[in-house]
């Protein structure tokens, strides 16, 4: 009490001085304050922008908006309840609109936002990330790409999460010729023509020389394909029974209402980004629970014994009651996790620059993320290890998301054994 | 065999709703010489509309009428408060605003219904018919039936009606029908309004069984495009004509060219119909049936 009517009795001067001789000594100190925002890109006092290039007005916008929403609840969440990152930075996205089937455009988003971020929360699409690629090396700026292709691991400016197309696609097809029943099944695929259809055929194709087994086809759409009568009779002729499917949610309607009408009944397996819940609801809802399982990591949303989903769910509840839990939401806030971790490093190292970041990616352990998804193992990019196990998943039309867990950790010797390199 | 004969039905299934969208571009180009891009977000607003009209738990068919009614009105209120300001404008302008309200009308569906998938509740669905070992798909056989009649409705109506005739005179010579009394700006709010009743239909169908309905939707309009230029753009006999040779060359080349001749690439189909549209132009630059300009020397 006496100490502050001290300093109260003082003239502005004084005040002034003891203001300017601290900053001097936190400066010459390296003082975290003074260092973590000095001339920082998308740190603005104590505000950190993050940007997220992602569709939020094309046909995959029932993706990229609620993967947006997700990672700002998680945002919002530790904004209001933790104070931010470090318990001072708030985190604030600055989200741009990019257009999925047009590659070029996240490259021109990343070109207009990049000087006001501090790193990029979230890139949908495999070809937008390669798009984006070059440039983020060229301005050394790290992106969490919300892809999930295996080339991503060993990306220097990447900071990926999640299991890759490539193990989703070797986990599922190998429980279907394993525990899933379907032994000596004829495999196939049918994939969008982008590279996260390609980086899907890649993991069969691995498993398949894995295992000693021939893909009996791979057939490829484009995504405004309007009539798909022609791909599955061509895939029931080759007698496929486990077919990988890499798909985006319209699409999956047609081509399983199209294999139901054609009394095509193999085992569907899709990719995670294949599934919209909507389609438990429709009139193929039977068949797909028959027929189609879909592999991701993680518990189910619908799960209300997993600590994590509680907190997600109350979260949005919270923070965005407007926006439906969906798979994408998920997605979104669990993308969150790698981030807030990167940036408390960046912010304990008490250097928020550019350099600072990276630094920070490549000094993480693990990310905790409430079990939402398996560890990814981080630290040097060289070493990195993403998650090797999956969840396959089933159709349930009576739960929540109409996905109930089919089979947990689902770890295929291949998937052990897929090295990821750079390209 | 009974491939081919599943293929041939696909093809003409899809062939039907492409005549059905060509059929639209046509109506707009005759009686505005507009070539409306905006067609594609007709298409999914009827579909969306629909949809909600189902969803209140408005009986199909009447769930169908009254999207057509308020798709219309949407095509002519576009007319009424943006083409017809282009009166005299070059044809380029009237393109892009077509673009521009293209994407206004998807926004439009967004903002209203977001972004979610939407099941139609068509009574439909996944139902089939098996006829000698070819699966017939009930929803494309009504397809065929109702772009059938709705072709032959639009082709008698406009070479009968006095409407139709009003169309054609306002189309061919605008000056001399607006002496005999026939109002080209009515005559072109109401081509509006027919584009909006098409598109319902075909987003109908284009949305259907475990489709559903969203923004992709709209897609199918400028996979029908080729077609409308291959058919001939003044020409209801070549959109019908254009439509169900895109849709057949679509398919077949989907079902044959591209497993067997993979040094084409995978998705040729999609290439398919606009090398036609080029070979077709070369030989007839006003498409299979349409008018060829005559100028004077």
């Amino acid at each position: 009490m006496t100490k502050v009517s001290t300093i109260r009795a003082r003239t502005i001067n004084e005040r002034t001085l003891v203001l300017a001789t601290s900053a001097l000594l936190l400066a010459a100190c390296g003082g975290e304050s003074a260092n973590a925002v000095a001339n920082t890109p998308g740190v603005s006092g104590d505000t950190i922008y993050i940007g997220a290039l992602t569709p939020l007005s094309d046909a995959v916008a029932v993706i990229g908006k609620p993967l947006l929403a997700g990672l700002s609840t998680y945002f919002d969440k530790l904004n209001a309840e933790q104070g931010g990152v470090g318990g001072r930075y708030k985190v604030k996205i600055l989200a741009e609109d990019i257009t999925y089937a047009n590659p070029s455009s996240g490259a021109q988003k990343f070109q207009k936002i990049k000087d006001q971020v501090a790193m990029i929360g979230l890139v949908v699409g495999t070809d937008q990330v390669n798009g984006v690629l070059p440039l983020l090396a060229e301005d050394s700026v790290v992106a969490v790409p919300t892809t999930f292709d295996a080339e991503w691991v060993r990306e220097d400016w990447l900071l990926p999460w999640g299991p890759p197309y490539q193990l989703q696609a070797i986990n599922a097809v190998g429980y279907a010729l394993t525990d899933g029943g379907l032994q000596g099944k004829t495999v196939c695929t049918l994939t969008l023509a982008t590279g996260y259809g390609e980086a899907t055929v890649e993991g069969v194709e691995y498993l398949a020389n894995a295992m000693g087994f021939k893909v009996a086809m791979n057939a490829t759409f484009k995504q405004d394909d309007q009539d798909f009568v022609a791909p599955v009779t061509q895939l029931r002729n080759a007698g496929c029974g486990v077919i990988m499917l890499a798909s985006l949610p319209s699409v999956t309607g047609k081509v399983l209402g199209t294999a139901a009408q054609l009394g095509f009944a193999p085992r569907w397996i899709g990719t995670s980004p294949s599934w919209h819940h909507a389609l438990a609801a429709s009139p193929i809802k039977d068949y797909l629970v028959k027929n189609f399982w879909v592999s991701w990591d993680g518990p189910a949303m619908s799960d209300s014994t997993e600590a994590g989903v509680r907190t997600m769910l109350a979260a949005q509840a919270k923070y965005a009651p407007g926006q439906e839990a969906d798979f994408y939401y998920y997605a979104g806030y669990t993308v969150a996790f790698p981030i807030h971790a990167a940036l408390e490093k960046a912010v304990a190292s008490g250097d928020l620059s550019r350099a600072g970041v990276f630094a920070a990616t490549q000094a993480l352990a693990t990310t905790m993320n409430d079990g939402l998804v398996s560890e990814y193992v981080y630290g040097a990019v060289a070493a990195r290890n993403p998650p090797r196990t999956a969840t396959i998943f089933r159709v349930n039309p009576d739960v929540s998301l109409g996905l109930a867990v089919e089979k947990r950790g689902v770890a295929m010797p291949a998937a052990a054994s897929y090295e990821f390199v750079k390209r | 065999m009974t491939d081919f004969a599943q293929y041939l039905l696909a093809g003409l299934a899809l062939g039907s709703v492409y005549s059905l969208i060509c059929l639209a571009f046509v109506v707009v180009y005759r009686a505005t010489g507009v070539v409306n891009f905006s067609q594609g977000g007709l298409v999914v607003f009827g579909a969306y509309a629909t949809y909600q009209l189902i969803a209140w738990r408005v009986p199909f068919v009447l769930a169908v009428a009254l999207a057509a009614l308020v798709t219309a009105a949407v095509g002519m209120l576009i007319e009424r408060l943006v083409l017809r300001r282009l009166v005299g404008q070059p044809v380029f302008a009237s393109i892009l605003i077509t673009l521009g309200v293209l994407f206004v009308l998807e926004q439009l569906c967004t903002t209203l219904w977001g972004y979610n998938l939407r099941i139609l509740g068509d009574p439909w669905g996944v139902r089939t018919l098996a006829l000698a070992g070819v699966t017939i798909k009930v929803v494309d056989l009504w397809t065929i039936a109702a772009s059938a009649a709705a072709l032959i409705g639009f082709f008698l109506g406009f070479r009968y009606s006095r409407l139709g005739i009003a169309m054609r005179a306002a189309a061919s010579d605008p000056e001399a029908a607006l002496a005999h009394g026939v109002s080209p700006q009515m005559i072109q709010g109401i081509a509006w309004g027919m584009a909006g009743i098409l598109a319902v239909v075909a987003g109908v169908f284009i949305a259907s069984g475990s489709r559903g309905v969203d923004l992709t939707v709209s897609a199918v309009a400028l996979r029908a495009f080729p077609a409308a230029i291959l058919g001939g753009l003044d020409s209801t006999e070549g959109a019908v004509a254009g439509g169900l040779i895109v849709g057949l060359v679509e398919v077949m080349s989907a079902a044959y060219l591209t497993p067997n001749a993979p040094w084409l690439g995978s998705n040729v189909h999609v290439v398919i119909p606009y090398i036609l549209m080029i070979a077709v132009m070369l030989v007839r630059p006003y498409g299979l049936f349409g008018t060829a300009e005559v100028r004077r020397a």
